[in-house]
């Protein structure tokens, strides 16, 4: 279907209605996604933001427990309680952390880890605590006990000097490895000690028995020392580092799954954000183009017509009316005024079919008129003859008698009464004429042949007197016309035949017809000497006559003219004027047309 | 000197010509008149003067300009085309007041045109006067030719 007939269906608001229509809710849609794909991107920072938050936590609490470790590690070489309190605060602090981390962490997976790592730490502080008491419990035992019977044995004096001396000995090197023990736990100082304590001391019958017991005793300590050092070394050095080790493990794991997160989400935040610009930039120009091409096309559905209407209103206001006029069959308002434009169109023909006719009347009118001046002309002319005559007579007349010429005078009277009986009979004919259509004239058929018959045989004596012979040839066709004036055409064609025919006896009138279903054709025929043919027109004007002799006041034809004209026939002449005579036709139509009772 | 002139009278109406000539001889105006009762006689007798040795070749032409056949106006037209016959004065003797007619007489060259007067005296004193004056112009004419 044509795009613009469909459009044109609607009328013009609704388009731009709908023009606007659509430019909005594009603009919404647009709006839409921009306002979305915001949404989408500020949701994924978030994301990307709670994993960072996370990360961080986990590399906090990682700082927490090198730094920890590093404490522990102090501590355990130097032993200074300050350390063991800087321990407690990096424990606390990493308890918080766990905590913030607890309430930050949501996957099943991310939990466990965190409760491991707790267990791990729970683990490792505890051990801490417990290798703290173990170094001071075996502190308190060199300190105190091992001083205590080092001091008792040394006072021993019942041992000669030899033996005591060598006893002092002993128990001073074994005191000093024992502190070297202390410092670099090295279990051979030890053990060297007891095996010289055994070997040389709990077997001599040369040492009383109580000094005995105090050397056993002795021995005791040390090994118990030596034993609390190597509980307390391998709390610190297998359980704790244990318990450290797995402690990073289980952050490194638990930093490994956060992070796994990470670099899926920023390539898909990246690739969002990257259709999203392409989507963008792509629907909005779509749109663009869209509302431009739903402009356009509204904008010249509307223009176009408009502008061609514009053309053909200015046609049609000059007058045109052949202007054809677009969209006529549309349902809108183009078409509303296409339909008003046609009528002026329709006007414009009607105007200038009735200009043509009026000026065809104005013709008609000058015509008439002119017609009119030349009758006036002439009648004014025609009737002052007789009366220059009359005038000029009787002056004559006058004259003569006064000159005693009377005889001759009275002879003019002939003449003066010929001038006014002409004068009476232009009046006469001219009244004729001038009756000829003016008065109601009835219109009946004819009995033709009848009329002509009676009519001929009125002319029968003033015939014979010229010795002219008069005949009418078969049947006449009958035709409808009003009687007395077709009588009076064929009246003035025989008085003319009559009067123009020489009275040598041979004059002869031939009167006959031929008719077919629309028209009846009626000769008068006489053998005279006919009519030239540069005459045939002028023999009908008024006035004019070929023969100054014969009697007549030159009206005559131009009444048979008018009388033709008026039963909507005519009147020709066929003559050669050569002597072969003069036919005069006359044409009717069968039917007069129901107009004739005008004028 | 004889001052009477040789007329041609152009006039279809018996009467008037009567009447015309008439006075014509009355006032001694003529010499001889020939007359012509319609255009074609006027035209023959016009080209019998044009043909001739210019004996009686008349003074004066008095025409009618409603007369059958061939009309005053064409007759004037035919006349003042001949090189020989346009020296002949033509005076229109008409019963038409017609400022038409006059128009169309002057523009063809006519030389005088005189509406035929009702009044009889008038009409009489029109015909001297007309004789006395083409009379004496002529006079004047062939005076000058001899000279």
């Amino acid at each position: 279907m044509n795009i613009n007939r469909f459009i044109s269906k609607f009328k013009i608001s609704t388009r731009i209605y709908f023009g606007f229509t659509t430019v909005i809710i594009s603009l919404i849609i647009v709006a839409g996604m921009g306002y979305w794909s915001m949404e989408v991107t500020r949701n994924n920072f978030e994301t990307f933001k709670k994993i960072n938050d996370k990360a961080s936590l986990i590399s906090k609490l990682d700082k927490e427990v090198e730094s920890l470790k590093r404490h522990v590690q102090v501590f355990t070489l130097t032993g200074q309680p300050g350390e063991a309190g800087r321990v407690r605060g990096s424990v606390q602090k990493f308890g918080e952390g766990l905590n913030a981390a607890t309430l930050i962490l949501e996957s099943k997976k991310e939990v466990d880890l965190l409760a491991r790592m707790g267990k791990h730490f729970t683990t490792y502080t505890d051990t801490f605590q417990f290798a703290v008491d173990e170094r001071s419990r075996r502190d308190q035992l060199v300190q105190k006990d091992l001083n205590t019977i080092s001091a008792r044995i040394l006072q021993q004096d019942n041992l000669g000097s030899q033996l005591g001396l060598k006893l002092n000995n002993l128990i001073q090197k074994s005191n000093r490895d024992l502190y070297q023990y202390l410092s670099d736990p090295d279990y051979r100082l030890i053990s060297n000690s007891v095996d010289k304590i055994d070997s040389i001391w709990t077997r001599n019958k040369l040492v009383p028995e109580n000094t005995k017991s105090l050397i056993q005793d002795y021995k005791r300590l040390l090994i118990q020392v030596g034993q609390a050092t190597r509980g307390y070394l391998f709390l610190i050095h297998v359980v704790m580092s244990g318990e450290a080790l797995e402690l990073s493990n289980v952050s490194s794991q638990l930093k490994k799954l956060l992070t796994k997160d990470v670099e899926p989400l920023s390539s898909q935040i990246i690739r969002t954000a990257n259709s999203f610009q392409i989507y963008g930039l792509f629907f909005s120009v779509a749109i663009v183009f869209l509302g431009l091409i739903i402009a356009l096309v509204i904008s010249r559905s509307i223009t176009v017509p408009l502008t061609a209407m514009t053309n053909v209103l200015n046609q049609l206001s000059q007058g045109g009316k052949e202007a054809e006029i677009p969209g006529i069959e549309n349902d809108d308002e183009i078409g509303t005024m296409a339909k008003a434009a046609n009528v002026f169109k329709q006007k414009n023909a009607e105007t200038k079919r009735l200009l043509a006719a009026i000026e065809e009347h104005e013709k008609e009118l000058e015509g008439s008129h002119d017609e009119l001046d030349q009758f006036v002309y002439t009648v004014s002319h025609d009737l002052k003859s007789p009366i220059v005559t009359s005038m000029g007579f009787i002056g004559m007349m006058k004259d003569l008698a006064a000159s005693g010429k009377t005889q001759e005078a009275l002879s003019k009277i002939e003449i003066l009464e010929r001038s006014n009986k002409r004068m009476s009979q232009l009046i006469q004919d001219l009244l004729d004429l001038s009756r000829v259509g003016r008065v109601e004239m009835d219109i009946v058929p004819l009995r033709t042949d009848e009329l002509i018959r009676n009519l001929l045989s009125n002319w029968r004596n003033q015939m014979a007197k010229r010795n002219i012979n008069a005949s009418i040839e078969g049947r006449l066709p009958e035709f409808e016309g009003n009687q007395s004036r077709v009588l009076q055409v064929f009246e003035n064609l025989i008085s003319n035949a009559v009067k123009y025919l020489p009275d040598d006896g041979n004059g002869e009138i031939f009167i006959g017809g031929t008719s077919n279903e629309e028209i009846v054709r009626i000769f008068v025929k006489d053998n005279g000497s006919g009519i030239p043919e540069k005459y045939h027109e002028k023999v009908f004007g008024l006035f004019q006559r070929l023969q100054t002799s014969a009697q007549g006041t030159g009206i005559g034809l131009s009444i048979v003219q008018k009388v033709m004209k008026f039963h909507q026939g005519k009147v020709w002449i066929d003559s050669k004027g050569d002597g072969s005579g003069c036919t005069f036709w006359l044409e009717f139509p069968v039917k007069q047309p129901s107009k004739c009772l005008e004028n | 000197m004889d001052k009477r002139l040789n007329i041609i009278l152009v006039e279809d109406d018996d009467d008037h010509a009567e009447l015309t000539t008439y006075n014509l001889n009355k006032k001694d105006v003529a010499r001889e008149i020939k007359r012509a009762k319609d255009g074609e006689e006027a035209l023959e007798l016009f080209y019998s003067f044009e043909k001739g040795n210019g004996e009686n070749f008349p003074d004066i032409i008095l025409m009618d300009l409603n007369i059958p056949k061939i009309d005053g106006i064409e007759l004037l037209k035919a006349l003042k085309k001949s090189r020989k016959l346009r020296i002949i004065p033509v005076i229109v003797l008409t019963t038409s007041n017609s400022v038409r007619d006059k128009q169309r007489a002057y523009d063809n060259y006519a030389n005088s045109y005189i509406v035929k007067s009702m009044d009889y005296d008038e009409f009489s004193q029109t015909v001297e006067d007309l004789g006395v004056y083409w009379g004496r112009r002529n006079q004047f004419v062939s005076s000058r030719e001899q000279a």
